[in-house]
């Protein structure tokens, strides 16, 4: 019954911790736009590799201009390498105007 | 085309490592090099440039702004005025003759090298400096902030002076960030280094952060027009994006009168270009 009891009461500890450390990671703003900034970056790299593999496998040709975001949903649904590299270059822009 | 996108490749890393070093974009070594050495459409390099600059500015700015380098009062305030200057830009390209501009910021700029070059950045010229009366619009905004130097391992608080400058001063960069399509961050470091008196770090990391901002803006138009090579544009987001990786490693661990070195030499190369521009010679580099 002691065990239970001090196993609640940890686990209630560890949960007033956590909420604590989410409290006060997102009170921080510089660790928030830290988060948002390099979740972009590591989020456009991998669909900017993502396309260049489909170009690679598919032999799809690699896009030249930009697609208006309105059909951008369709090329990404087609899987076509544009489609990515257009996503890629979307979220990288998109990501610094967020922050 | 393979060979175009990874020389493209090894001059976006260049970029990056310069851009987040010395507080700029990048934009400004970018466009040059894509036009005349890629032979690459005016347009399209200005749209691939400013993906350049966002990706470089952001790759930077995440750790400087986890590093508490970045000022993020200080950017929002005079992000506003580089905005209105960027909008005014478009107007100020059509009044004034571009010889009268580009003679006015080629001594501008000089002046600034020389001055960075005079004027050392010692651990005591980053200190709070208590006796005078903080400005009331400073005080206002709380734009005074604090640091830590990996340098010599201080914590320096620093005060910001002269912020209706600084504001003036920004938005000329805003303008000429418009009619160039660079991030302005040339005129952004030695403005809040010698006007506003920010420690270089911080001026560098602040303009590092306001650039992508202002860069986000005009970039999604560009996009929309259809005028981003999506190619061109990956290789340079992969290029900047291992630059900044090395060139925010190399700025947290240099000494600022460094830093403030390799930036005087950077303007002084700039005005020089800026003028000559003026002046019609060399065709015009910039």
């Amino acid at each position: 019954m002691i065990t239970a009891r001090a196993g609640l009461r940890l686990v209630q500890h560890r949960i007033a911790a956590l909420r604590r450390a989410v409290l006060t990671e997102v009170e921080d703003l510089n660790r928030l736009i830290y988060h948002i900034l390099r979740g972009g970056v590591i989020v456009s790299v991998a669909f900017l590799l993502f396309g260049f593999i489909l170009a690679g496998v598919t032999g799809h040709p690699l896009p030249d201009k930009s697609i208006p975001p309105r059909l951008l949903g369709a090329e990404l649904i087609g899987f076509t390498p544009a489609g990515y590299l257009n996503l890629g270059v979307l979220v990288r822009s998109e990501t610094a105007r967020t922050s | 085309m393979v060979e175009v996108l990874l020389l493209l490749a090894v001059a976006a890393f260049l970029a990056g490592l310069a851009g987040s070093y010395l507080g700029i974009g990048g934009g400004i070594f970018l466009i040059p090099f894509m036009t005349l050495a890629l032979q690459i459409d005016i347009k399209v390099a200005i749209a691939t440039s400013l993906i350049g600059v966002i990706a470089t500015s952001s790759g930077a700015a995440s750790v400087y702004v986890r590093d508490h380098l970045t000022n993020l009062r200080l950017a929002m305030f005079l992000e506003v005025a580089t905005t209105l200057g960027a909008i005014a830009g478009a107007v100020v390209g059509i009044l004034v003759p571009n010889v009268y501009l580009f003679l006015t910021f080629g001594v501008v700029v000089l002046y600034a090298a020389a001055s960075m070059v005079r004027v050392a950045e010692t651990a005591k010229d980053r200190a709070y400096r208590g006796g005078d009366e903080e400005r009331p619009l400073v005080k206002r905004l709380n734009l005074s902030s604090v640091y830590f130097d990996q340098e010599d391992q201080g914590v320096y608080r620093y005060r910001v002076e002269r912020p209706g400058a600084g504001f003036g001063v920004s938005a000329a960069a805003g303008v000429f960030s418009g009619l160039l399509g660079v991030g302005g961050g040339f005129i952004k470091v030695p403005a809040m280094n010698i006007l506003m008196r920010v420690p270089m770090k911080a001026a560098v990391a602040t303009s590092n952060f306001m650039i992508g901002v202002t860069a986000a803006a005009s970039a999604f138009i560009y996009y929309s027009q259809g005028l981003v090579n999506p190619q061109l544009a990956a290789m340079v987001i992969v290029g900047a994006f291992t630059g900044t990786n090395l060139g925010t490693r190399l700025l947290v661990r240099s000494k600022a009168a460094n830093v403030r070195f390799l930036f005087s030499i950077f303007l002084a190369g700039l005005g020089i270009a800026m003028a000559a521009r003026a002046l019609g010679l060399f065709g015009g580099v910039l």
